[in-house]
């Protein structure tokens, strides 16, 4: 499984969606239903669990589509 | 190893009353924030509550749990040599509920009677502290786990006001040469006191004029320092890390595997969360009972209610092995491995009918 399926799929899961329905380029505050803080806190919990990246709550409000998430949980800086 | 081992002891009857008053919580949240806030309900999964009326309480909750209960097993009072009544929502500061419960349900007087003051992580702590005791007097003990939050919650919070349900229950815990053992693990974290707590009406903050103001909240809500404030994203947090955590150890050191588990019965309070818990511990929902779809948040009263309400023919007809875990405001949490039935078990009863 390629690292980018690997990632979405746990996404797909915290955000009860199916994983088809997201990619990289998902913009989680707008496109995601029912977006709340505690999906977002999840997302926090696996980065850290998955790719020991731990992420702050500040750096986290700056990233606006799962590619951005994916890159920094990888640890490479966000290409915009 | 701070695991607490507990053998030769077992449920004789559990039983559950809840208030008749039901709010539908989309109605509510529709009235009160309004048509774009109805994607709470469907995230808490807290679609139906049940709260208290005027001068109804918590004990009159438990009173009605358990006087259904006594009469169906049966057993005569003066078998009972304790009564532990867990509850933040007492009748009065003094004195506690338990002494109460004595003259009222009339039980003997040679009975040892006392509150434990925990909210949602009281009931593992309740049934721990019942099985000594009752091996101790060699006596049956009587455990109410009551709770009505929803009389000191502000209707214009957002974070607490669609949450809270009310509701009592009664377990009693005897003897039992066979029984499987039981396990308990707990875990305290005082510096998170601030995240769940009423601040005032205590005697540390006495209730004063100042009690019974709203405030204006940042998010445009309204709530008095007598009411209960909670910090949801910390409590997510903790939810989310320390309480999978906790029970994972009870579970490793137990040699317990998921599967050996028939049920996993988690403080009912907030369905995506109880989802996230269970995933962490990599036990799929259907292990785990649901009944906060109807009754809301209740508290450390979620436990014994879930039991009565969703597994009520399971236990009253066969032996099973369930995990618990309530968490909530100290921050506290409770983690129990326990074998329960067959028991008696008359299930949820709406109280006053």
């Amino acid at each position: 499984m390629t690292e980018e399926r690997k990632f979405l799929e746990a996404i797909a899961e915290i955000l009860e969606m199916e994983v088809e329905e997201i990619s990289l380029g998902t913009d989680f505050r707008s496109e995601v239903p029912n977006w709340d803080s505690l999906k977002g806190f999840s997302i926090l919990v696996m980065v850290e669990e998955e790719y020991g990246k731990k992420i702050s709550v500040d750096e986290f409000l700056k990233m606006d589509t799962l590619g951005e998430i994916l890159q920094v949980s990888l640890g490479k800086e966000i290409v915009e | 190893m701070s695991i607490a081992n507990l053998d030769k002891v077992a449920i004789l009857g559990l039983s559950a009353s809840v208030p008749p008053g039901e709010i539908d919580n989309r109605e509510f949240v529709r009235e009160m924030f309004g048509e774009n806030s109805l994607n709470v309900v469907d995230s808490t999964g807290i679609a139906k509550r049940r709260v208290v009326g005027e001068g109804v309480t918590a004990l009159d909750l438990c009173v009605d749990a358990a006087r259904t209960l006594i009469e169906r097993l049966a057993i005569e009072k003066s078998e009972i040599g304790g009564l532990i009544f867990v509850t933040a929502t007492p009748d009065h500061l003094l004195p506690n509920n338990a002494s109460q419960c004595q003259e009222i349900l009339e039980l003997p007087r040679k009975l040892a009677a006392f509150d434990v003051n925990l909210a949602c992580s009281g009931y593992p702590y309740g049934l721990w502290l019942s099985g000594m005791m009752a091996k101790s007097f060699h006596k049956k003990v009587l455990l109410l786990d009551g709770q009505s939050h929803s009389q000191y919650v502000s209707p214009e919070d957002h974070a607490t006001s669609l949450l809270f349900g009310d509701a009592g229950s009664a377990t009693i815990i005897g003897e039992s040469p066979k029984s499987d053992p039981w396990y308990f693990l707990f875990e305290t974290d005082g510096s998170k006191k601030g995240v769940l707590t009423i601040p005032e009406g205590g005697y540390r903050n006495r209730v004063s004029k100042n009690s019974l103001e709203y405030q204006i909240l940042e998010d445009g809500g309204k709530r008095r320092g007598i009411d209960l404030y909670m910090n949801g994203l910390e409590v997510f947090a903790f939810a989310s890390t320390s309480v999978p955590k906790l029970l994972a150890e009870l579970l490793r050191e137990t040699s317990t595997e998921p599967s050996d588990l028939d049920y996993l019965v988690l403080h009912q309070a907030n369905l995506y969360m109880m989802k996230r818990i269970a995933k962490r511990l990599k036990i799929g929902m259907e292990k785990v009972p649901v009944s906060l779809d109807r009754f809301g948040n209740t508290s450390s009263t979620s436990i014994p209610l879930t039991i009565a309400s969703e597994l009520q023919n399971e236990v009253t007809g066969k032996s099973i092995r369930i995990a618990m875990e309530g968490f909530g405001a100290g921050l506290s949490t409770g983690a129990g491995i326990i074998q329960v039935g067959p028991c008696v078990c008359p299930g949820v009863k709406v109280y006053g009918t």
